[in-house]
């Protein structure tokens, strides 16, 4: 039976291949599955059992100069309710109700959060005082509150109140900074987060032995502050008042020591309340901004003592120099546009005056005069010296640099030589105006202004030197424009705002709100620059009103400067100099 | 004892006249026996007391942790009860205060004041140096000056 053989035979052969055929198939997965995909089985397995926990780093705080917290972030306790371990109403209304009465809650309120249907916890309060917390932890210890968890969250807290609120900045709901120095430094605030690695077992639990710290947290930096609280408290007091008083729409005060450029006190009006719960609101946008280096304005007659300062490096002028204020200067604009005439600001004709009584008299005239005896390229050159066009680097965000138009510019005409030499049609922002004045208080020598004085992280404190940015003028040129701007202080109509016993450098400045109909709005920027003692300036100050009834620099500024500086004059032990009224 | 069965001299060992031989456990293999035994459950025993540790250490650190907060609460709370804000509050809600309307600045020929103190940071250690101070008689000594005055005059 050969033909019955050989079919046993083959199918003897089709029973073996298809045999071999199964085990080649099954070695074959066997080898796809524990070589070909053996990571990504590995990663399967690993995950099961596997667990990284994000260890969150503490956020630096933010203290002032003085060491006083304003910004700490400290945890505080929040309870949370898990739905799907309350399943039954009756216990979800046990649960609701005990813990109603450790919150202090309706009972409705805590029950309705309560979502048998969710697998995740839902906040019930946070920020709950320690003693309730722990009443809380109590209960769930002795099993009287089912799927209710006490976790801390971090907060950040102001113990200080809402101080300089546009400064600090706040955070955001994921606690990342959003304005102000939290959002500049949140890099150096918010630190790193630590890793660790550990296993669970079948019922999810951690296997406390299995833990391992991969990666320990780094705590942010903390920053101290060239601000100090008192300083701070004292200008927001006294910038409210004014404002209130001088039915102004607004208005800002920064404060500088010359000698380094520490921004000792800076505050605008109005602001915002960083301690708010609702810290943030539609339409309220500009309120976070820290003006005094986001918005340029046309400083007005304070840009004189620039003017003034470039013709006294240059040997243009002399304080007794003198000039001839006819009360007009007339610009022909070319065939069929109608001239532009330069008039003073109380329109009147002063006649020959000395530097010093073009600074005293607030001549715009003359100091076009002077600025003519400058030259534009002189005069140019000394504003962008001054720092005017080029942002400072102070170390808030949404610094602008400010408006300069120049001689290059093809829109540029003489006009401008005029307006620009006494403060029109030209914008800084008031830390670059406060910042130019502070040069000539610190002997000619333009420091970069900063707010933070030391940077205290995990590697120890880092304390960056005062930066000087350059000379502008010489320490003689700045010494007699400091006593021309004594003059100005000293003159009859500001006697009512002298600061009792300290000798003042300063000058007023009144600008008018440009507009798109011009200027003639009858709303002007009142402000006044100071630097104090005049002799030996410790402190720079520069106060600004907006749109204040009274106008003028000298009437609605000069006031709020003899308040903020006698304050400032006793608190810095500022001595009355001999010269001082 | 040994496993071998006893000889007399001059006779045949027994193993050698395939006498069947008799066994007994040795005291090291029973002692592997007892030790392989006891292996499992000390070693459950030591993971036990290992975990009990784990999670006694894990409750501590807890604890430790929720005391770390509060004491961050308690310093909040005191800078709070330290700052320009609640002293002011206090001062005029409680103790009736008000601002004065003017600061009397009298020149007066007294020994310069020692500048405070710095004060220390949280962190670092670093002194801040005080407050820029210039040469010349602090508000307080005016007022002590006034007094004195008035002491005498009266």
């Amino acid at each position: 039976m050969p033909s019955g053989s050989g079919t046993f035979r083959a199918r003897i052969f089709l029973l073996g291949a298809l045999f071999l055929g199964c085990a080649f198939l099954l070695v074959y997965r066997l080898y796809e599955f524990q070589w070909l995909q053996r990571e990504k089985y590995r990663e399967q397995a690993t995950r099961n059992y596997e667990r990284t926990i994000e260890v969150p780093a503490q956020r630096g705080s933010i203290f002032d100069a003085q060491g006083n917290p304003l910004a700490v972030t400290i945890q505080l306790d929040a309870v949370s309710v898990t739905g799907k371990d309350l399943k039954e109403p009756k216990k979800a209304e046990q649960t609701a109700l005990a813990l109603s009465a450790l919150l202090g809650m309706p009972a409705i309120d805590v029950f309705n959060l309560i979502d048998p249907n969710r697998d995740d916890p839902v906040t019930i309060k946070d920020q709950l005082p320690a003693a309730v917390a722990d009443r809380i932890r109590d209960a769930i210890d002795a099993g009287a509150l089912p799927g209710v968890t006490v976790q801390p969250r971090p907060v950040r807290q102001y113990p200080e109140g809402p101080i300089a609120s546009p400064i600090l900045g706040f955070l955001g709901r994921d606690r990342e900074g959003l304005a102000g120095l939290e959002w500049y430094f949140e890099s150096e605030l918010a630190g790193a987060p630590g890793l660790i690695e550990t296993e669970v077992d079948t019922t999810d639990k951690e296997i406390i032995l299995a833990r391992r710290i991969v990666q320990p947290p780094r705590d942010g930096t903390d920053l101290i502050l060239t601000l100090d609280r008192w300083v701070q408290r004292m200008l927001e007091r006294e910038l409210a008042e004014a404002v209130r008083a001088n039915k102004a729409s607004g208005g800002l005060v920064l404060v500088m020591e010359p000698s380094t450029g520490g921004i000792l006190g800076m505050t605008s009006y109005p602001t915002y309340a960083v301690s708010d719960p609702m810290v943030f609101r539609q339409g309220e946008d500009a309120l976070h901004k820290a003006v005094s280096v986001t918005n340029q304005y046309e400083p007005g007659s304070v840009m004189k003592l620039v003017t003034m300062a470039s013709a006294l490096e240059l040997g243009s002028v002399t304080p007794n120099t003198m000039v001839n204020d006819n009360g007009i200067v007339t610009f022909q604009n070319g065939r069929g546009r109608p001239p532009t005439t330069i008039k003073n600001w109380d329109l009147r004709a002063n006649g020959t005056i000395s530097a010093t009584e073009v600074l005293v008299r607030s001549s715009n005239v003359g100091t076009y005069q002077v600025a003519q005896r400058v030259g534009p390229a002189e005069l140019y050159r000394f504003f962008n010296l001054f720092g005017f066009g080029e942002r400072t680097g102070i170390q808030l965000p949404g610094e602008v640099p400010g408006t300069v138009r120049t001689p290059d510019d093809p829109a540029w005409s003489v006009v401008d030589l005029a307006t620009n030499a006494f403060g029109q049609g030209i914008a800084v922002t008031p830390l670059q105006m406060l910042n130019a004045v502070a040069a000539i208080g610190n002997d000619g020598v333009l420091m970069r202004p900063t707010i933070v004085r030391q940077m205290d992280g995990p590697d120890g404190p880092r304390r960056p030197e005062p930066q000087q940015i350059r000379r502008v003028i010489s320490a003689d040129a700045a010494r007699t424009l400091r006593e021309m701007m004594v003059t100005v202080i000293e003159q009859p109509a500001l006697i009512p705002h002298r600061i009792p016993g300290i000798q003042v450098a300063g000058k007023t400045g009144t600008a008018d709100f440009p507009t798109d109909l011009g200027y003639n709005t009858g709303k002007t920027f009142a402000s006044i620059v100071a630097l104090l003692p005049a002799d030996r300036p410790k402190l720079a100050i520069l106060i600004r009103l907006d749109a204040p009834e009274a106008m003028y620099g000298g009437t609605a500024a000069a006031p709020v400067l003899k308040r903020v500086g006698s304050e400032l004059a006793t608190y810095y032990r500022i001595s009355a100099t001999t010269n001082g009224r | 004892m040994s496993s071998i069965a006893p000889t007399h001299p001059g006779s045949i060992p027994a193993r050698m006249l395939g006498a069947p031989r008799v066994r007994r456990p040795s005291r090291v293999l029973l002692a592997i026996v007892v030790l392989l035994g006891m292996a499992p459950p000390a070693y459950l025993l030591q993971t036990g007391g290992a975990l009990t540790t784990g999670y006694e250490i894990q409750k501590l650190e807890r604890e430790r942790t929720v005391w770390l907060n509060r004491n961050q609460q308690l310093e909040v709370e005191i800078a709070r009860a330290q700052s320009l804000a609640w002293v002011e509050h206090e001062a005029v809600h409680r103790l009736g205060m008000q601002r004065a309307n003017q600061t009397v600045v009298v020149r007066v020929d007294t020994p310069v004041p020692a500048p405070p103190e710095p004060r220390l940071l949280r962190r670092g250690g670093e002194p801040i140096p005080a407050v820029p101070t210039e040469d010349g008689p602090s508000f307080a000594d005016a007022i002590d000056f006034i007094m004195r005055t008035l002491g005498r005059s009266s």
